[in-house]
């Protein structure tokens, strides 16, 4: 079943609380259209007492029962997010990689199915809800007012100025506090509007992106995110000018009974007491410090947004028991083999390797596996070199002549570094960096000044040849790789 | 008039305060699809 152009059943199964979001809102509409009957009942009871009839006093329940049907769904919307944010939070505890995206990813789509979902239901629920309100609380300002006037009537007698401006203008009517609370709803109907076309175009992005290549995951999730932003960005302002102008309006409307009652009988006191005043004021204003409180670090977060480099995604998974050198390549890290060197184990592809003979088998099954799923392209022949930092570069030559042999020309250094970050919201975040440094495996290469590390790598702007000593350690090679690179030079290394 | 004017003042204070907070709120959602890329 498709609703907005998403699939229901998919956006149900994959959101916390999604089925009891759905009967939420079935029982949230079900209240809400009790609380709107009891309104138009209310009015029966309302004609009886303008024709004499004691007036008495309407019960709260029909009140309660309405904030309640439309508080509902809001509140599943925020447990079943919360819920997703948790996954998100309980996914850091994972040790397994995959484990850890697919939870994270899980979290992440839950928290935008919740939104879809829910701000799919408020638009209709929130606009009912404040129909519901509008006529129930119409009707039980009336009633007072009536009763108020039979109050008057005992001591002052019917034909008081009071008790007959009491009678003509009871308080405000539905014609009044209705169009008042069917705004406030469609106010509300407005910012789930934003959201959910906001949550619909990330949901179709984040799809969008599933098959596609790590590497430009990140990339593509970024722009997906910037094209769905204006959406999210438009409510604040358009809401914020749409509330003011209904205060404007609220004001002089909730106003009018009381002035209609003192053109009768000017000596009446105002329609509000300044018990009223304050009681109302302050719960209102308490409610919007808590509000804004609550907001606070949810802001700081936002106006901080987390640093997503655009020029890669992530390519490594973290490798147990391998200390990469500290450094930053200036070469993208690009998708390829992946060969693991530590000091006690060789690895191609998380297989171990006993001797480099095996791993030119290896490299020959996933180059013709590569031919079989490109055909018609060039095959790019690279390897991808993940090494202790304190393995020498003897441990490394015999593998590297392996992967040449096997027609691996080129061989990307592989870095990752952590960036410990702290977040007003989310807390601590570990960010991994990846990157590279490329270079060439082979022989001599014409024109290119030799580097034996005796030295100080020469200067220039000309392809650098190295040749390390056997000794040499890989995170020094590493180094003079990275700013030969950094430099723009293409870099062989000579294997012995 | 000074009355309703306080009362409504407040009313659209918690409006938007409540607002602002669902605006924030939602919005974090984004924060963390940056946090599956970092």
């Amino acid at each position: 079943m498709t609703v907005v152009g998403l699939d229901l059943r998919y956006i149900l199964r994959e959101t916390p609380l999604g089925y009891f979001l759905v009967t939420g809102a079935g029982l949230a509409m079900l209240l809400l259209c009790l609380g709107l009957t009891l309104g138009a009942l209310r009015g029966g009871r309302l004609r009886r007492a303008r024709a004499g009839e004691p007036a008495g006093r309407f019960s709260w329940a029909a009140e309660l029962v309405t904030v309640a049907a439309a508080l509902l769904v809001p509140a599943l919307i925020v447990a079943s997010v919360q819920i997703a944010r948790g996954q998100v939070h309980a996914a850091l505890g994972a040790t397994d990689p995959s484990q850890k995206v697919t939870f994270i990813a899980r979290g992440v789509a839950g928290q935008l199915n919740a939104l879809a979902l829910g701000g799919q239901v408020l638009v209709l629920l929130l606009p009912l809800a404040g129909a519901a309100l509008g006529l129930l609380l119409a009707r039980r300002a009336q009633l007072g007012g009536l009763r108020r006037a039979t109050a008057l009537a005992a001591s002052r007698g019917e034909e008081a100025l009071e008790v007959r401006a009491w009678r003509a203008h009871p308080g405000p009517g539905v014609g009044h506090l209705l169009p008042l609370t069917l705004g406030a709803g469609v106010l509300g109907a407005g910012l789930c509007t934003g959201v959910l076309t906001w949550c619909t175009d990330l949901i179709r992005s984040f799809s969008a992106v599933a098959g596609v290549d790590p590497a430009d995951k990140a990339r593509l999730l970024v722009l997906g995110m910037d094209e769905a932003r204006p959406a999210l960005e438009r409510i604040p302002p358009v809401l914020g000018v749409a509330a003011l102008a209904l205060a404007v309006v609220a004001l002089f409307v909730l106003d009018a009974p009381a002035r209609a009652r003192r053109r009768i009988a000017p000596e009446l006191a105002p329609g509000l007491s300044w018990t009223a005043t304050l009681v109302g004021a302050g719960a209102c204003l308490a409610a919007a410090a808590i509000c804004a409180l609550l907001a606070l670090p949810y802001r700081a977060e936002n106006h901080d947004p987390l640093p997503v480099k655009l020029d890669g995604g992530h390519v490594l998974a973290p490798e147990p028991g391998i200390e990469l050198p500290p450094l930053e390549g200036p070469d993208r890290l690009e998708r390829a083999p992946v060969l693991t060197v530590r000091s006690q184990e060789v690895s191609i592809e998380g297989q171990q390797l006993d001797r480099p003979a095996r791993l030119a088998e290896q490299l020959e099954v996933l180059r013709h596996n590569w031919k079989l799923i490109n055909p018609g392209r060039d095959f790019p022949g690279e390897l991808l070199l993940l090494a202790d930092h304190r393995v020498r570069f003897a441990r490394l030559a015999p593998w590297l002549r392996a992967a040449r042999g096997a027609g691996y020309a080129g061989l990307a250094l592989g870095f990752m570094q952590s960036q410990t970050l702290e977040r007003p919201l989310l807390g601590r975040i570990v960010a991994s960096r990846e990157s590279a440094a490329r270079l060439d495996l082979g022989g001599a290469t014409p024109g290119a000044e030799p580097h034996r590390f005796s030295g100080a790598p020469p200067a220039g702007s000309g392809p650098l040849l190295l040749e390390p000593p056997p000794e040499l350690g890989y995170d020094r090679l590493a180094r003079v790789v990275v700013q030969a690179r950094r430099a723009r030079r293409a870099v062989t290394l000579l294997l012995p | 008039m000074l009355r309703p004017l306080i009362v409504i003042t407040s009313a659209l204070a918690a409006g938007l305060a409540l607002g602002w907070l669902a605006y924030h709120y939602v919005a974090v959602t984004e924060q963390y699809m940056r946090w599956l890329m970092v």
